[in-house]
C-alpha cells in the first residue's frame, strides 16, 4: 500500500468526519472543529506511526468536541429559535433536532451517530472511539431514554 | 453475533432523529493549506516537571483503578456459562421430558409435550421500548417418536405460532429433516428465504427466538445456523456476523432488563411457582409478586441475581401461594430504581394459578422488620471502616438522598434519608456482602441502620488542583453557566469511560460575585481512593455571558481511612 499524503489522507475522510462532528457540535461549528481536529493530528508527533488514520481522527474531531463548549449548542439553538426567518443558513436546519441533541452527552452523542448513521455495532464503535463496549451499550441506552423524553414532549 | 447490537437499532425515532441531523451536516472545508507542511508540533507546555506530576497523578488515581475496574467489567461472560443451558422444560407435575446428553429420547406418548415458545409481545417492552422476547407456553399432544425440541422447532417455525398478542419474525417453513443434534449443538439448516427482508434487527429477532426456544432443553446448548447447507457466517444483506454456534448469550442485548424465563406466559402454575430468569438490575436484586386476577397480592418479595449493576445474572426462586380456585394470575418481576425507589423494569406475565396441597402460604418473604445478627443476608465482611470511624455521604447527587435501611440490601425499608454532605456517620464495624454490594452498618445520633458502602467515604484532605484542571483542558475553562462549568471540570476528574467512574453534581450551583458548585467524582475501583468532591469556582466572564475558571478545590474521598496529614490510606 502506497503511503497517502495528508491531503489524501483529509479528502478521503473529511466529509464522513464533518458529518461526525456534526452530531458532536451540531453543523455550525462542524467544520471548524474538523479541521482543528484534522490539523492537530498531522502536526502530531505520534502521527507518522498511526495505522488506522480513520479511527484517530475520528477520535481527535471527537476530543476537540469535547472542548468545545457544550454550552455552544445550546446558544445556537436559542438565537434560532429567536430569529429563525432572519437567518439564511446555507442548509436546512431542524432546531428541534439540535434541541434534542443538546441534551446528551458528547459521547452519547458519538455512539448514536456511529450506530444509527454509520451502522456500526457496539464493538466497532468501541473500537473506534477507544471505549469498552459496556460503555457503548450504555452511552446508547441513555440516549435513547433521553431522546425519547424529548420527543414525546 | 455477540458484538451485534441489535437493540440499540431497533428504535425508528432515534434512526429518524440520526438522519435528520446528518442531513444538516455542511460540507466539509477544503484542505486546510497549513496542514501540507508536515512539521511536527513544537511542544509549548508547560515545564516538564509539571506536567510529568500531572501525569503521574492521573495515572496513580485513575489509569489503574479503571484498568482494574475494567477487568471487572467482564463479569457477564462469566455468568453466561450458567445461563447458556437454559432451563429445563417447562413440565407440570412429573419433569421426564428433559432430554439427556441432548440424544433424541422421545417423550413417552402418553404425556402432553409441553415447552416454550419464544416470540415478540406486543404489550410487553423492554426499557428501551422495544418488543420484548417472551416464553410462551406451548402444550402439544403427546409426541410419537418426536424429541421435544424437534417439536419446539415445528411449531417455532409453523403458523401455529402466530398467538394474538406475539408476534413471530419467522415467516419460512422448513423440513424437520434439517434439524439435527450433536454434542448439544442444534444444527439447523435454512432455506435461502430465511435470509431476505427485513433489517439488521429483523434478523436478529430470527435468530434469537430460534436460540432462545432451541436451548430451553437440556443437552441444546447452542444453535449452528446453516443455508443451503453451509455454515453462515455473514448473514444476510445486512452483514450481520455469527461467530460458530449462537448461544442465549449472543442475544441478551435485546432482552428486556429483567428477563422472566419461567414461569412461561400462560402456563397453570401450581404453588410453589419456580421463578428463574436473567437480570441486569442495580444491585442484582430482582423483585416479584405474584396477584390473582382482581388485583389482591398473593404473595412477593424479591431475590438476588448472581450478577448486578452492569452485568446479567440469573435468578431463581419458588414462591408459594394459594387460591381457593383455579383463577388467573400474573406474575410480576420488576427492580426499584436505585434514584427514587419507584419500581422500573416492570414485567408483568398472565399465568393461571391453581388451589395447591400446601395449605395456606406462609407469611410473604419481605425481610424481617428488625435485623438480628443471624438473620442478615449475604456474609459478613471484614473489609470498610472500623467501628468508630467517621465517614461520610459520597456520590450522592444533590437533589437525591441516601436511604439508611433496616437492614443489608434494597430489599430492606428505608426509614432514614441522609443528605448528601451528610459527614458525621459513625461505623459500628459491621459489613454484609452481598452478591454484588456491600454494605455497612452506620450510626448516627437518632438510628442505627444500614446503608450501600458504594456512598460512603472519609473525607481526606483538600487540594488545589485548580492547574492540574487547566491544564488537562488545555486552557482556563468558560461555560455558560456554572453547571456547565462544573461538568467540563469533573469530567476531568472522571474517565471517558463512562462505566469507570460516577460523576454526581452534589451541591447545586449559586452564584453570586462568584460562582460556586460541586461535584463528587466517585467510583475509581481504588480501595485506598474512591474519587474526588470537587468545590469548583468560577467568576463571571468579561463580558457577563458566563463564567470562568477561578479554583478547584479537590477534597480527596477515601475507601479505607485517611492518615494524619489528609492522604487515603
Amino acid at each position: 500500500m502506497g503511503v497517502m499524503t495528508n491531503e489524501e489522507i483529509y479528502r478521503k475522510y473529511a466529509d464522513d468526519l464533518v458529518r461526525f462532528a456534526t452530531g458532536l457540535v451540531g453543523p455550525f461549528d462542524a467544520a471548524d472543529v474538523v479541521t482543528d481536529a484534522c490539523l492537530r493530528s498531522f502536526r502530531g508527533k505520534d502521527w507518522p506511526q498511526v495505522l488506522n488514520h480513520r479511527a484517530y481522527l475520528y477520535r481527535s474531531v471527537l476530543n476537540h468536541a469535547r472542548s468545545h463548549h457544550r454550552s455552544t449548542l445550546r446558544r445556537r439553538v436559542r438565537e434560532m429559535r429567536a430569529a429563525t426567518p432572519a437567518i439564511d443558513w446555507p442548509y436546512e436546519v431542524d432546531v428541534d433536532v439540535l434541541a434534542a441533541v443538546d441534551r446528551l452527552s458528547v459521547q452519547q452523542r458519538a455512539s448514536v451517530v456511529l450506530t444509527y448513521w454509520e451502522d456500526l455495532s457496539a464493538a466497532e464503535v468501541a473500537k473506534r472511539l477507544r471505549i469498552s463496549e459496556g460503555s457503548v451499550k450504555r452511552y446508547l441506552a441513555r440516549a435513547r431514554s433521553r431522546l425519547r423524553e424529548t420527543l414525546d414532549e | 453475533m455477540s458484538d451485534q447490537d441489535p437493540a440499540d437499532r431497533l428504535d425508528p425515532s432515534v434512526r429518524e432523529l440520526t438522519y435528520r441531523l446528518m442531513g444538516m451536516a455542511p460540507d466539509a472545508p477544503s484542505f486546510p493549506q497549513e496542514a501540507a507542511m508536515t512539521v511536527p508540533e513544537t511542544k509549548q507546555r508547560r515545564p516538564m516537571f509539571v506536567w510529568a506530576t500531572a501525569v503521574a497523578a492521573v495515572v496513580l488515581l485513575v489509569g489503574l483503578p479503571l484498568f482494574l475496574f475494567r477487568g471487572g467489567d467482564t463479569a457477564p461472560d462469566d455468568v453466561a456459562a450458567t445461563l447458556a443451558s437454559g432451563p429445563t422444560t417447562t413440565v407440570v407435575g412429573e419433569p421426564t421430558t428433559t432430554i439427556p446428553g441432548g440424544t433424541t429420547v422421545p417423550v413417552p406418548a402418553t404425556v402432553d409435550a409441553e415447552f416454550s415458545v419464544y416470540l415478540f409481545s406486543d404489550s410487553l417492552t423492554t426499557a428501551g421500548g422495544d418488543p420484548a422476547l417472551v416464553p410462551v407456553h406451548w402444550r402439544a399432544a403427546p409426541l410419537e417418536g418426536a424429541s421435544l425440541w424437534q417439536e419446539a422447532m415445528r411449531v417455532l417455525f409453523s403458523s401455529s405460532s402466530k398467538i394474538a398478542g406475539y408476534t413471530t419474525a419467522l415467516p419460512v417453513p422448513f423440513d424437520q429433516g434439517s434439524v439435527r443434534l450433536d454434542s448439544g449443538v442444534l444444527t439447523i439448516d435454512l432455506p435461502a428465504e430465511f435470509e431476505s427482508g427485513g433489517g439488521t434487527m429483523a434478523m436478529t429477532t430470527r435468530l434469537a427466538q430460534v436460540v432462545f426456544t432451541a436451548t430451553q432443553f437440556n443437552g441444546v446448548d447452542s444453535v449452528l445456523f446453516m443455508i443451503g447447507g453451509e455454515v453462515v457466517d455473514v448473514f444476510s444483506s445486512e452483514g450481520l456476523i455469527l461467530d460458530g454456534p449462537q448461544t442465549r448469550e449472543d442475544y441478551y442485548d435485546i432482552l428486556p432488563f429483567i428477563f422472566l424465563d419461567t414461569p412461561a406466559i400462560n402456563l397453570i402454575a401450581p404453588s410453589p411457582v419456580h421463578i428463574t430468569g436473567i437480570a441486569n438490575v442495580f444491585e442484582a436484586t430482582v423483585l416479584y409478586e405474584i396477584v390473582d386476577g382482581n388485583g389482591n397480592l398473593l404473595n412477593s418479595g424479591f431475590t438476588t441475581a448472581s450478577c448486578g449493576t452492569g452485568c446479567w445474572g440469573d435468578f431463581s426462586v419458588d414462591v408459594p401461594y394459594d387460591v381457593p380456585q383455579e383463577t388467573t394470575g400474573e406474575i410480576v418481576v420488576y427492580e426499584e430504581s436505585a434514584r427514587d425507589g419507584s419500581r422500573v423494569n416492570e414485567l408483568r406475565y398472565p399465568m393461571t394459578l391453581v388451589p395447591g396441597n400446601d395449605g395456606p402460604v406462609p407469611s410473604t418473604t419481605i425481610p424481617p422488620e428488625s435485623s438480628t445478627p443471624t438473620s442478615l443476608p449475604g456474609e459478613a465482611f471484614d473489609i470498610g471502616p472500623l467501628a468508630g470511624d467517621v465517614v461520610g455521604v459520597v456520590g450522592v447527587a444533590h437533589d437525591d438522598v441516601l436511604f439508611v435501611r433496616d437492614g443489608p440490601g434494597v430489599g430492606y425499608e428505608p426509614f432514614v434519608e441522609l443528605d448528601p454532605l451528610a459527614d458525621d456517620l459513625v461505623a459500628t464495624g459491621r459489613h454484609r456482602l452481598l452478591e454484588s454490594s456491600i454494605w455497612t452498618e452506620i450510626t448516627a445520633e437518632e438510628f442505627t441502620g444500614w446503608v450501600n458502602s458504594r456512598f460512603i467515604g472519609f473525607l481526606g484532605g483538600v487540594d488545589d488542583l485548580t492547574s492540574f484542571a487547566v491544564d488537562q483542558l488545555g486552557g482556563i475553562p468558560e461555560a455558560e453557566t456554572m453547571l456547565d462549568l462544573g461538568e467540563m471540570v469533573a469530567a476531568v476528574f472522571g474517565s471517558t469511560d463512562e462505566g469507570g467512574s460516577r460523576i454526581e453534581m452534589s451541591v447545586a450551583p449559586t452564584v453570586g460575585d462568584l460562582g460556586e458548585v460541586t461535584f463528587d467524582v466517585v467510583g475509581l475501583a481504588d480501595d485506598a481512593q474512591l474519587g474526588w468532591r470537587l468545590h469548583i469556582f468560577g467568576q463571571p466572564t468579561e463580558g457577563g455571558e458566563g463564567f470562568s475558571l477561578m479554583s478547584v478545590e479537590a477534597t480527596a474521598l477515601c475507601g479505607r481511612g485517611v492518615t494524619e496529614d489528609g492522604l487515603c490510606v
